[in-house]
């Protein structure tokens, strides 16, 4: 049953014996609820103490979580979310949660509580990645995991990675994000420079993804412009851009998804360096379309 | 007997009394238990809802019954859109049919009405949302900034893929959020000018596009220009969905 919040409703002139938003019980005003985003409850949080208690109930935001979201809280030793609300976990698993010695990292996205992950070029296996003449590591506060890995120079140019977890059943995106060129701040400005950069508007780099059941995808893609004049080619150097290799389903959230994911430029008859590679990105696809089925509306 | 002209009476809390099909009446689990599990012949008391409120409620199960029978020629769009404007009343008959609608048991107006006033909270303030129903905030200085303190989490996008808000902040939590930003959009409240400038120069540093949020969110010339830049849409609903002081 539980208590209406007819009590906070003021304008009796006008109202009189009518009700308002305060005055319905609280059956209807979860299902108010249910149509908004996990921001907008807590937005309503702030209306009265009547509207906090309502706005912090668990059967509210035990829709909000995903399906398995204890599989995300296996993560997390017990101590940090024994006893909490369901609202609280929501807004623990909304922050990055580091597993994998924290190569990896997953989250809830804030607005439509889907699970997106992140994985560090740490946790990838890069061709000639420990030696000094192909590759570097360099600490940056541009790259979530604080690191990336910047490359001088190769020719056998190639980085795996896989990945496995237990996703909810979504339409899965995934992009590596890549940097060319480097960065350094200089005077309190941020400074590209391309001294290394060459080779990538030779052939493409190909980019691939494949699931444990059957799934394919990939896509080739110059990183570099030759033969645009040097207005254009500024766009594609110097900035952080997501190269997306291409999606994937999730049809089940019970099984485990295992992706692997790669991106490759192996003709060894030329060189290319100059890259920063930061991480991938597994996001839903819907989030990244911004077509967020009914969320929005 | 199964005839499908079967009546059903109805009396309302204001005495009135309706005689409707069967078939729509049922839309009702409320009516439809008390049907079946009592004498089908008597009258069925809705103690709870008045004569206006059931008429309106019986309009809107004969639409749905009939389009669904086929016996009405209309297309889903055009049923969407009456019932759109079937919502379109004042704040109090929308409650009304909210209360009805749960206690006769009819779940698809119950989404309706529902939805329609998640509509309305959509996109306000809280002082705009208490403004619109009538609410009475009872918190106290002290309480309410708690109470901020403890959501913050819920519009903090600093770890987040998409726009950053930045509303009423001090300069240098500010400068940290454009700082640490992973976004490439940035809005800011119609009221926060001062702010604008000194996170601009800041912002032109990471290539963060700034924006001032327009008095009318549904602008379009804000769509216009984010989406000249590719950064899609989506990404100014986001911001619309939960503008809120941080």
């Amino acid at each position: 049953m539980g208590a209406s919040l007819s009590s906070q409703t003021e304008g009796t002139n006008r109202t009189g014996m009518r009700p308002g938003l305060g005055d319905i019980p609280e059956g209807c005003l979860a299902c108010v609820f249910m149509n908004l985003t996990p921001p907008e409850i807590c937005n309503l949080a702030r209306l009265n103490r009547a509207f906090r208690g309502a706005a912090s109930s668990d059967s509210i935001w035990v829709k909000k979580l995903p399906t398995n979201y204890q599989d995300l809280l296996n993560l997390l030793p017990p101590e940090r979310y024994q006893n909490m609300s369901k609202k609280d976990i929501f807004a623990l698993l909304s922050r990055p949660v580091p597993f994998d010695d924290g190569y990896k990292e997953v989250w809830l996205d804030r607005v439509t509580g889907r699970v997106c992950m992140a994985i560090s070029a740490k946790g990838m296996a890069i061709t000639g990645i420990d030696d000094r003449r192909y590759w570097n590591r360099v600490s940056t506060e541009e790259s979530r995991f604080h690191i990336v890995a910047y490359l001088l120079q190769i020719w056998w140019f190639e980085v795996d990675g896989v990945v496995k977890f237990p996703l909810p059943a979504d339409v899965y995106t995934l992009s590596f994000r890549i940097h060319l060129g480097r960065f350094s701040k200089r005077l309190g400005r941020r400074v590209s420079s391309f001294e290394h950069t060459h080779g990538w508007d030779i052939k493409p780099l190909r980019f691939e993804l494949s699931t444990t059941d059957g799934q394919l995808a990939s896509c080739e893609c110059y990183l570099d412009d030759m033969e645009q004049d040097y207005e254009n080619r500024n766009h594609k150097r110097g900035c952080w851009i997501e190269y997306k290799v291409g999606e994937f389903i999730v049809s089940n959230s019970e099984t485990v998804t295992e992706v692997r994911f790669s991106m490759k430029q192996i003709d060894c008859t030329h060189s290319k360096g100059g890259l920063c590679v930061d991480s991938v990105f597994i996001i839903p696809t819907d989030l990244i379309d911004c077509k967020r089925r009914g969320i929005l509306k | 007997m199964g005839s499908t002209s079967t009546k059903i009476k109805l009396r309302t809390s204001d005495q009135k009394v309706f005689e409707v099909e069967k078939a729509v009446a049922v839309q009702s689990q409320t009516i439809k238990y008390i049907y079946e599990n009592g004498c089908p012949d008597s009258v069925i008391h809705v103690h709870s809802v008045s004569g206006d409120i059931l008429s309106k409620i019986l309009d809107y199960c004969k639409k749905h019954v009939n389009s669904a029978a086929g016996k009405e020629d209309i297309s889903p769009e055009e049923l969407y859109e009456w019932d759109a404007n079937f919502v379109k009343v004042d704040q109090n008959t929308l409650f009304d049919l909210i209360l009805a609608a749960n206690c006769l048991k009819i779940e698809s107006l119950l989404d309706l009405t529902c939805q329609t006033v998640a509509n309305m909270i959509k996109g306000k303030r809280p002082e705009e949302i208490r403004t619109t129903f009538n609410i009475k905030n009872d918190y106290t200085i002290e309480a309410e900034e708690a109470v901020r303190r403890e959501n913050k989490w819920a519009f903090d996008m600093l770890g987040g893929v998409g726009t950053m808000v930045i509303e009423e902040l001090a300069d240098d939590t500010m400068s940290k959020c454009v700082t640490n930003t992973k976004s490439r959009v940035c809005v800011i409240a119609a009221n926060q000018i001062v702010m604008m400038r000194s996170i601009s120069k800041l912002a032109n540093k990471k290539s963060i596009d700034v924006y001032k949020q327009p008095q009318n969110p549904t602008t379009p010339r804000i769509k216009e220009s984010v989406k000249q830049r590719n950064v899609g849409t989506g990404f100014i609903e986001l911001f619309f969905h939960f503008k809120c002081k941080m």
